[in-house]
């Protein structure tokens, strides 16, 4: 018999992790190994100890409060900046339909495929929000660069506002 | 919040998916379940009440943060395992110093107030807590990975779900935790002393 094997059953026996036939038979085994009873019952006093000393240890109780409240804080923030992407994407969604399926929409689609330099978004972003909306070429200038960047931020930095959710926000919008 | 049962009765995975429908109240029940846990352990990693502090918060701002990435095996398992990435990344250039007569909570108490002996006749609860020391600092001086796994346990995780945390298959965890045993009874003395083996 191997009493490692043994004792790393015990461990999973402890936990409640052994079937019935390999606790029986585990079982067995400790009625003819004093070594393995001995480990066994050094793991339960183990055990028991540190337990006791969890137990005694006193969790602080300004700490949920103070979690909670750097939750919340972080669900204002996130509002927020979604609430922010909405109105954004609600009126580079409206100079789209404005444009005309002609060459709004790819513009649209080719930013949402291309969107990873803020360069290029500006240059996009000042087509759609062009300010008179004739819809004709403007050069994008440091506000573009700015609304680009934001956009770009809020797909980088939040997670759970993927480009598909920017899309879909856009459709709702649009 | 439109929580009816009792809240022991929600499971984990239950008020995370609430939490992340905007019930705030949800994500209050899961701290308050699960954060002594998460205290204990980073109280005994780290040996500071103020850096526990800030593990405690820091693993409820990842979990806030990256609550979609719960894939619904273990809450729990997943918490532990974010607390023990923070610790990991906390560690790197700065070695944990423990004492037993550090304060540990708001109230002076030290490590050495909380070893067991309450109760116990004079003499018997100075032998145990003296024998409590010798077990808290032979555990403080097992490896990161099987000091985790004693704790782990101890806060009543199975195997499965410390191999999880620990990101290793559950023989390893299991070789970690034997290690730590026998380590144990090799620091505790003659009374843990490995018996000779029956054949
Ligand atoms: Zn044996």
């Amino acid at each position: 018999m191997n009493c490692e094997q043994e004792e790393k059953r015990i461990l999973l026996n402890e936990a409640g992790e052994l079937s019935p036939r390999e606790a029986a038979a585990l079982a067995a085994h400790l009625a003819a190994c004093a070594g393995c009873r001995s480990f066994r019952d050094a793991l339960r006093r183990f055990d028991t100890v540190a337990r006791t000393q969890q137990a005694a240890v006193t969790f602080p109780a300004f700490l949920g409060a103070r979690v909670l409240a750097d939750a919340e804080q972080y669900r204002q923030a996130r509002r927020m900046r979604h609430q922010r992407a909405v109105r954004l994407l609600a009126r580079a969604a409206a100079i789209v339909m404005l444009l005309g399926a002609a060459g709004g929409a790819g513009v649209y689609g080719h930013w949402q495929r291309q969107a990873n330099r803020t360069a290029e978004v500006a240059g996009v972003l000042a087509v759609l929000i062009d300010e008179e909306g004739t819809g004709s070429p403007v050069v994008p200038g440091d506000h573009h660069h700015g609304l680009a960047h934001d956009l770009l931020q809020l797909e980088g930095l939040d997670e759970d506002l993927s480009s598909a959710d920017l899309l879909s926000l856009a459709d709702e919008k649009a | 919040m439109s929580i009816e049962a009792s809240t022991d009765e929600i499971r984990d995975g239950e008020l995370l998916t609430r939490y992340q429908a905007g019930d705030s109240e949800a994500l209050a029940v899961l701290v308050e379940r699960h954060s002594p846990a998460l205290y204990r352990l980073a109280l005994t990693m780290t040996g500071q009440s103020a850096d526990a502090n800030d593990v405690v918060q820091e693993v409820w701002r990842r979990v806030v943060r990256k609550s979609g990435g719960f894939r619904g095996d273990s809450f729990r398992g997943w918490i532990f395992r974010i607390c023990r990435n923070h610790l990991i990344d906390r560690s790197r250039g700065r070695k944990p110093t423990v004492s037993l007569d550090e304060g540990v909570g708001d109230g002076g108490t030290t490590r050495l107030d909380l070893l067991p002996g309450h109760g116990l006749e004079p003499d018997a609860a100075a032998e145990r807590r003296e024998w409590c020391a010798q077990l808290a600092a032979a555990v403080d001086a097992l490896s990161p990975e099987q000091k985790e796994v004693f704790l782990l346990r101890a806060e009543g995780l199975d195997f499965k779900e410390i191999a999880r945390v620990q990101r290793v298959p559950l023989n390893t965890a299991l070789a970690r935790m034997h290690y730590a045993v026998g380590r144990l009874r090799k620091s505790l003395g003659a009374e843990f002393a490995t018996e000779r083996r029956g054949k």
